[in-house]
C-alpha cells in the first residue's frame, strides 16, 4: 500500500528523486511492519489477547506432519493467527529455539547432557510418542525376529538370511545417519545394551521415506523406520513375538519407542501456551493418532 | 546531470561487483570459522586421513576421519568422467565438424534439455530404476559408486559437450583447410589437426566437469548408499561409498553443536579446497591456450 501511494507522489518529481525516494519509503514501510510483527507479539506476551497468535516453529522432520497439521486446524480456529513450520532437523530446531530464532523448536529426542549444559533455560514439552518399527521386503518369509539376532544383524554378525530361516542371501542392512532422531531411539533400545555400534557397511539414508522406499525395493533389505510410515509396501517385523502396533508401544511390550517433544525458552508465553495446549486437547491428540502417532495423556514434564 | 547519473551508475555498478567478493570472503570466514576449531583439536593429518566416521559414539569416543569420503568423491567424480568424456568429446566433434545444420539444432536443444533436468529427479531416477537394475543385472546391492558415476555422468554431458565443442571451434578454420588440400580425409583431419589443437580446450572443460562433479550433491546422495567406509576390495565400484558433500547434507540437520557440527564445516573446508584446487586448474588451462592463440 504504502509503495503504491508513494510512487503516485513521485511521479511529480525527477525521476532520479523519485527512485531514492522510494527506495527510502520501502525501508521505512519495512521497518514499521515489522514493528508491527513485534507489536503484536509483545501484545500477546502481556495476556492482552490471544486471538492473534503468531508463531514460528521448525525442528524434527518426524515431529512435521503433527505440528503443520495441528497448526492448520489451529489457525481455522483463530483466524488471524499465524504459525509457520518448517523442518530443519531435531537438533536445528533445538539450536533455533534456544537463539530465539523460533518460539517452539522441536525434537524427535532428548536434550543432550551437552545441550542442556549450554541452554540451561529450554523447556520440553511431550507431544506425543512414537514407535520405531523393524521392517523388511513383504516378499521376505522371515515374519518374527529376536532382540538378539537383530543385534546380531546391526553389528554385522549374522549377514545371511538363511541363519534367521529365510532364504540364502545377503542381508541388506539400512540404518538413518548419524544424530537422527529415529536411529538414536533405535541405539538406545537396541544397540546401547551391549554398548556396540551399528555396523559401518550399512546403507545409509537420510529420511524415513527413502529408508521405506529402499527396502520396499530390495528383497534382502532390513531397516527401521518410525511407526507412522509403516505401510503396505514394507512388512514390519514382531520383535520377541511383540508385534510394533500402537497398543504394545502405549503398554510398554514393544520396546523401541520415543517421545517426541516441542520446546520453548523458558515457560510458555500465552501464544505458546495456547498452541501447546490444542496440541494437547482432545482435538490435537486425535490429529496425532491420524498420524499414526501414540498419543500422551496430558502435560507431563509440567 | 548525465555525468551526475553515469557516475550514480558506475559507482552502484562498483558496489555490487565489490559485494561479490566480500561475500565470497565472508563465506570463507565463516567455514573457517567454524571447522578450523576441530581441525585443530585432531590435526589436519588425522582428520583427513582418518578412516572411522563415528560422530556419536554408543561405546568409546568419537571418531572423525574423512578419507574414505575423500576417496569417495574423487571415485565417483573420476567414474563419471570415465563414462561421459568420451561420448562427450565425439558428440562436440560431430556437432562442429560433421552434423548438418538441422542436426546441430537439434543435438543443442537436446543438451539444453538436459541441462534443464533438476539434480533431485535424476536422483530420483536413479534410486527407483538404476539402483535395482544394477542390482539385478551386474551384481552387488545396487547404491555403488558405479551408480553415483553413472547419474553424474548425466549431469556432465552437456557441460563437456559445450566446452569442447568451444575447443574444437577456436581452432583456426585454416589449419582444416590445409590438412584437406593436403589431401588428408575428414578423419585425418579430426584426429591429426583437430584434436591436438582442441586439446587443452577438452582438457580444461573435462577438470571444470571435475570440479562439478565433486561438489554435486542431492543425485549422488540419493544413490550412492552413504556407507562412511572404503570400498572393498578397493577397485570394487559396486560397494557403496559416502561423498563428502553427501556426508555434509545428510547430518547438518540432525548434528548437535560442538565437535559433530565443526566436523561437518571442516569436511565443507576440504570440499571446497579440492574444488578451488580443480578450477584453478581449469583456469590454467584456458588461459594458455588463450595465449597461444
Amino acid at each position: 500500500m504504502g509503495i503504491i501511494s508513494t510512487g503516485d507522489y513521485g511521479m511529480r518529481w525527477s525521476n532520479d528523486r523519485a527512485g531514492a525516494l522510494s527506495v527510502l519509503v520501502i525501508l521505512v514501510a519495512s521497518l514499521a511492519v515489522s514493528g508491527c510483527i513485534n507489536d503484536t507479539k509483545s501484545g500477546a506476551g502481556a495476556g492482552e489477547s490471544v486471538e492473534n497468535v503468531e508463531l514460528q516453529i521448525a525442528g524434527s522432520t518426524t515431529v512435521l506432519p503433527i505440528a503443520e497439521e495441528c497448526a492448520r486446524v489451529f489457525m481455522e480456529k483463530h483466524p488471524g493467527s499465524r504459525i509457520d513450520v518448517a523442518g530443519g532437523g531435531s537438533s536445528h530446531g533445538i539450536k533455533a529455539v534456544a537463539e530465539g530464532t523460533v518460539d517452539i523448536g522441536t525434537a524427535s529426542r532428548e536434550l543432550k547432557e551437552s545441550e542442556r549444559s549450554r541452554y540451561p533455560d529450554l523447556i520440553p514439552h511431550p507431544i506425543a510418542k512414537d514407535g520405531v518399527a523393524i521392517v523388511v521386503h513383504p516378499s521376505n518369509p522371515v515374519n518374527s525376529i529376536t532382540m538378539e539376532e537383530l543385534r546380531r544383524i546391526y553389528t554385522g554378525e549374522i549377514t545371511n538370511w538363511k541363519d534367521l530361516g529365510g532364504v540364502d542371501a545377503r542381508i541388506m542392512v539400512v540404518s538413518r545417519e548419524e544424530g537422527s532422531g529415529t536411529r538414536d531411539c533405535f541405539e538406545h533400545a537396541v544397540m546401547k545394551p551391549i554398548n556396540e555400534e551399528i555396523t559401518d557397511t550399512a546403507i545409509i539414508q537420510d529420511s524415513n521415506g527413502k529408508v521405506r522406499a529402499t527396502v520396499a525395493g530390495n528383497e534382502n533389505a532390513i531397516g527401521f523406520l518410525s511407526l507412522g510410515y509403516v505401510n503396505q509396501d514394507v512388512k514390519a517385523l514382531k520383535l520377541d513375538g511383540v508385534e510394533p502396533t500402537v497398543e504394545n508401544v502405549v503398554n510398554g511390550k514393544y520396546p523401541i519407542s520415543r517421545t517426541l517433544w516441542m520446546i520453548t525458552k523458558g515457560d510458555p508465553d500465552p501464544g505458546e501456551e495456547e498452541f501447546l495446549d490444542f496440541i494437547l486437547s482432545e482435538e490435537g491428540q486425535e490429529i496425532v493418532e491420524e498420524l499414526h502417532f501414540i498419543p500422551v495423556g496430558g502435560r507431563g514434564s509440567r | 546531470m548525465n555525468r551526475k547519473a553515469e557516475r550514480v551508475i558506475e559507482v552502484s555498478l562498483f558496489a555490487s561487483a565489490t559485494c561479490a567478493i566480500v561475500i565470497v570472503a565472508l563465506i570463507l570466514l565463516f567455514l573457517i570459522k567454524e571447522g578450523a576449531p576441530i581441525l585443530l583439536k585432531l590435526g589436519v593429518r588425522n582428520f583427513c586421513l582418518g578412516m572411522t566416521w563415528n560422530p556419536i559414539a554408543i561405546a568409546g569416543e568419537p571418531s572423525y576421519g574423512i578419507f574414505p569420503m575423500i576417496v569417495g568423491s574423487i571415485y565417483v567424480a573420476i567414474g563419471s568422467l570415465i563414462l561421459a568424456v568420451p561420448p562427450g568429446v565425439a558428440c562436440a566433434i560431430f556437432l562442429v565438424e560433421v552434423a548438418p545444420g538441422w542436426a546441430q539444432s537439434l543435438i543443442r536443444r537436446g543438451i539444453e534439455l538436459l541441462v534443464g533436468i533438476p539434480s533431485v529427479v535424476l536422483g530420483f531416477f536413479g534410486l527407483v530404476l538404476l539402483v535395482p537394475l544394477i542390482r539385478e543385472n551386474i551384481g552387488g546391492c545396487g547404491f555403488s559408486i558405479l551408480a553415483g558415476s553413472i547419474i553424474l555422468a548425466i549431469m556432465a554431458l552437456p557441460h563437456i559437450i559445450t566446452i569442447s565443442a568451444d575447443a574444437i571451434k577456436a581452432v583456426p578454420a585454416t589449419y582444416r583447410e590445409a590438412s584437406i588440400a593436403l589431401g588428408a580425409t575428414k578423419w585425418q583431419t579430426i584426429k591429426g589437426i583437430i584434436l591436438p589443437g582442441a586439446r587443452s580446450g577438452i582438457v580444461a572443460g573435462v577438470i571444470l566437469g571435475m570440479g562439478n562433479s565433486i561438489g554435486e550433491t542431492m543425485a549422488v546422495l540419493m544413490v550412492t548408499g552413504n556407507t562412511p567406509v572404503l570400498p572393498e576390495p578397493l577397485y570394487n565400484v559396486l560397494e557403496p561409498a559416502r561423498t563428502m558433500t553427501a556426508n555434509i547434507v545428510i547430518e547438518m540437520g540432525y548434528a548437535a553443536p560442538g565437535d559433530h557440527q565443526q566436523a561437518l564445516f571442516a569436511t565443507g573446508i576440504v570440499l571446497l579446497l579440492m574444488v578451488a584446487v580443480l578450477n584453478l586448474m581449469s583456469h590454467h588451462v584456458l588461459s594458455r591456450i588463450g595465449v597461444e592463440r
